[in-house]
């Protein structure tokens, strides 16, 4: 058979193809990215939805935790707190009761010195006498009030305030009462701190209850301690 | 219509070639960080490089110089082994290939370690390895040298296989699956279009019609299938023999397979899939045809090997057959990349990394591309030795398909049994490969008096009988273990097709209708 020469119809063609195929591919391309970004879009998106529902939740476990712990803490440092105001406590009663034994026993040495002070000679007496000034200066009533008042301040501050504020009309002898009930003290310790006896004390507590205007059913002690 | 030799435009067009496909396939080299980047593309890629990658893989320069030639010599039943590739891709679609992405396996052996165990692995592993790297690359590579010393008489062959292996090398060390896969896109899309205008300027030479074109052809050259006492391909070995030597190529041999494992979805790898399978049909055309409508225009060439570039030198103009040589150097490059990428990920995965498990993924990335370039430099240097001693490399590339039917036998029993342990499957392909070796050795087929495409399908059935024997032997107790690798398991894979033309089973059943009516046509 002889060869046809075709050339020109295969340059044709070979042209005619290749822009066919290469606008099929861009064609094809394009749809394809359109569709490929749409949905790598979608996928993202759904990824970000995710991370940040997921990054809610720690955020919002952490922020419980952090809570936890503040709360807990502050638990702590009330107890401390609480803890302290006991050993105050029991220091200011500790303290007032050595105060009061040390003043009992200084009333008693004066009286004991003042019984042979007529029997000494006048030098002695002077001794004597300088031995009752030091007694009566450290068992001022006065200065003792205002050491005690000190003190109690420091382990309950504002209850002399509020006390005050409420019930203007209290006497000081009062007002020490109410103290020594804040501070827990026993009855018969009161007793002793304030030279009287168990049932003045009772008595005296009475009349507090009136002074204060507390209605019947409500404990005196129990209003104190809160106050 | 003279031309003698290549005209200045037809190497500025290759040479163009070359530059694109370079920069295409280095433009992925900063997307390899990590072992999965480099071997699998992230396990991102999509039906259209799934599709085409798979068809340019299967494309080498000897497919299209051979399938001329087969046309040439024995008409249209040259396209059996291409068809049938077809039917075996659809059985991959169905059964095969949602394991594959259920497992997220790296190689296929590694399949294998899952059903059976780890000595399974490795040997079918080895057995791959050896068959990429000393077959299938550097038969590509000393194939297309020779096509282009065709047209280059001057070049040497050592210096061409040098050149091809270490382009193909660098952008493959560079790039991984990645390049390998989207260079593939261009590539076959250049063999599809060189081989459809060589198409076209055969059927030219009957004035471009169809029906003058089949009445200068004898009948019995358009004849797909072919009595059993055929010399080349009668029907036996087509129905028998090539399904097994196809299920080796299209579902097992990593070769192929790695483009679907790194599939973004089980709908793109089946997408993918029936693209390439759809390619593959239309090789019959562009590639058999010319071969079979040469033999009125030259019915006295002495090598059908010759076909090929008589067509193309004494019909193509300047210019066209710079595009089809390029088109032959793509076939080339895309079969050297896919082979070279996918030994370097049976050695790295089967190999190196069970051995250093605590090395990072990006250690492992380092080591595929050092991997990928030694074998480059292996193949380069080896494949031009063939010459020395080509009547054998072509007895030992026939013989090996005889070492096929074990693998296939084990990999299909384990998949329909769950019975059979690994110690039966490893048994069974240790005394498989020694019967297949005495099989050679004794040249089995001309004792028998049978075709030796028939070959397989004894083997592949005595092969069946071991395996059965084996099991018995050595059952496996705990099935338990294998839900996930056997047939009956659920996978649980349905991915609901939007609309009815993007369900893979009317696809399918598309392509079988076109394979049916092609085989049809040439009864």
């Amino acid at each position: 058979m002889e060869l046809v020469d075709n050339t020109n119809i295969i340059y044709q063609y070979t042209i005619l193809i290749i822009f066919g195929v290469a606008l099929l591919f861009f064609i094809f391309m394009y749809r394809y990215s359109v569709a490929l970004r749409k949905s790598i879009l979608e996928e993202e998106e759904a990824k970000r939805l995710l991370t940040s529902n997921s990054f809610k939740l720690e955020k919002s476990v952490l922020e419980n935790q952090k809570l936890e712990a503040t709360q807990k803490m502050q638990r702590e440092r009330n107890l401390r707190l609480e803890q302290e105001v006991v050993l105050r406590n029991k220091e200011l009663v500790t303290s007032t009761l050595l105060i009061s034994k040390q003043k009992e026993i200084l009333a008693i040495i004066e009286k004991e010195t003042s019984q042979f002070s007529d029997l000494m000679q006048n030098t002695d007496r002077s001794v004597l006498k300088n031995i009752k000034r030091i007694i009566r200066t450290n068992s001022s009533i006065a200065n003792e009030w205002e050491d005690f008042k000190l003190h109690f301040d420091k382990v309950h501050p504002q209850f002399f305030k509020k006390l005050s504020e409420r019930h203007h009309t209290l006497s000081q002898h009062e007002i020490r009462h109410c103290a020594y009930i804040k501070m827990g003290l026993a009855t018969k310790e009161i007793a002793r701190l304030m030279n009287i006896n168990a049932t003045s004390v009772q008595i005296a507590r009475v009349r507090l209850k009136k002074k204060l205007e507390l209605p019947r059913e409500m404990d005196l002690i129990g209003y104190i301690l809160d106050l | 219509m003279e031309h003698s030799g290549l005209h200045v435009i037809d190497l500025t067009i290759v040479l163009w070639y070359v530059v694109i496909l370079l920069v295409i396939g280095l433009s992925f080299s900063s997307r390899t960080k990590t072992e999965s980047e480099l071997f699998l593309a992230g396990r991102r890629l999509t039906w259209p490089a799934i599709g085409f990658s798979l068809f340019a893989s299967n494309i080498s320069s000897t497919t299209i110089i051979g399938l001329a030639a087969f046309g040439y010599t024995y008409g249209v039943a040259a396209s059996n082994y291409e068809w049938m590739a077809t039917i075996i891709l659809i059985l991959g679609i169905f059964f095969f290939f949602p394991f594959y992405i259920k497992h997220r396996i790296t190689t296929v052996p590694e399949f294998l370690e899952k059903r059976y165990d780890a000595k399974v692995r490795k040997y079918v592993s080895v057995f791959t390895i050896l068959l990429s790297v000393v077959i299938d690359i550097a038969a590509s590579l000393y194939a297309g040298a020779l096509i282009i010393q065709v047209f280059y008489p001057n070049v040497q062959i050592w210096q061409t296989c040098m050149f091809l292996a270490v382009i193909a090398g660098i952008y493959t060390a560079a790039g991984g699956l990645a390049a390998v896969v989207y260079t593939d896109i261009l590539q076959s899309v250049l063999v599809l279009i060189g081989c459809f205008i060589l198409f076209l300027a055969v059927l030219g030479q009957y004035g471009f019609s169809w029906g003058n074109a089949v009445a200068h052809i004898d009948p019995k050259w358009m004849q797909m299938i072919l009595p059993s006492s055929d010399k080349h391909l009668p029907w036996t070995g087509t129905l028998f023999g090539l399904p097994i030597l196809g299920f080796y190529v299209w579902i097992i041999n990593q070769y192929i397979v790695q483009r679907i494992l790194a599939a973004r979805s089980i709908s793109h790898a089946r997408w993918g899939a029936i693209l390439g399978a759809g390619l593959k049909l239309t090789i019959l055309f562009l590639m058999v045809m010319p071969g079979v409508l040469a033999i009125p225009l030259f019915p006295d060439l002495d090598n059908p090997d010759k076909v090929f570039p008589t067509l193309m030198t004494s019909l193509l103009p300047p210019g066209v057959l710079g595009l089809l040589l390029a088109a032959i150097i793509a076939a080339i490059m895309s079969s050297l990349d896919s082979a070279l990428n996918s030994a370097s990920t049976l050695i790295v995965n089967d190999f190196l990394k069970p051995s250093f498990p605590e090395r990072s993924t990006k250690h492992f990335a380092k080591l595929g591309k050092y991997t990928t370039l030694i074998l480059m430099i292996f193949a380069g240097v080896w494949a031009p030795f063939i010459s020395r001693f080509e009547g054998i490399f072509v007895y030992v590339q026939v013989a090996l398909a005889y070492l096929i039917p074990p693998i296939v036998v084990i990999f299909l029993g384990g998949f329909v049994s769950r019975r059979v342990s690994g110690k039966a499957a490893f048994r069974t392909l240790i005394v498989g490969h020694l019967l297949s070796i005495v099989f050679i050795l004794w040249k089995m087929d001309d004792r028998m008096g049978i075709h030796y495409s028939v070959l397989p399908l004894i083997l592949f059935i005595l092969n069946a009988a071991l395996l059965a024997l084996m099991t018995y032997l050595y059952p496996n107790r705990d099935t338990k273990k294998l839900e996930d690798t056997t047939f009956y398991s659920n996978l649980g894979l349905q991915e609901k097709a939007s609309s009815w033309y993007l369900d893979y089973r009317v696809q399918v059943g598309v392509l079988l209708v076109l394979t049916i009516g092609l085989i049809l046509v040439f009864r």
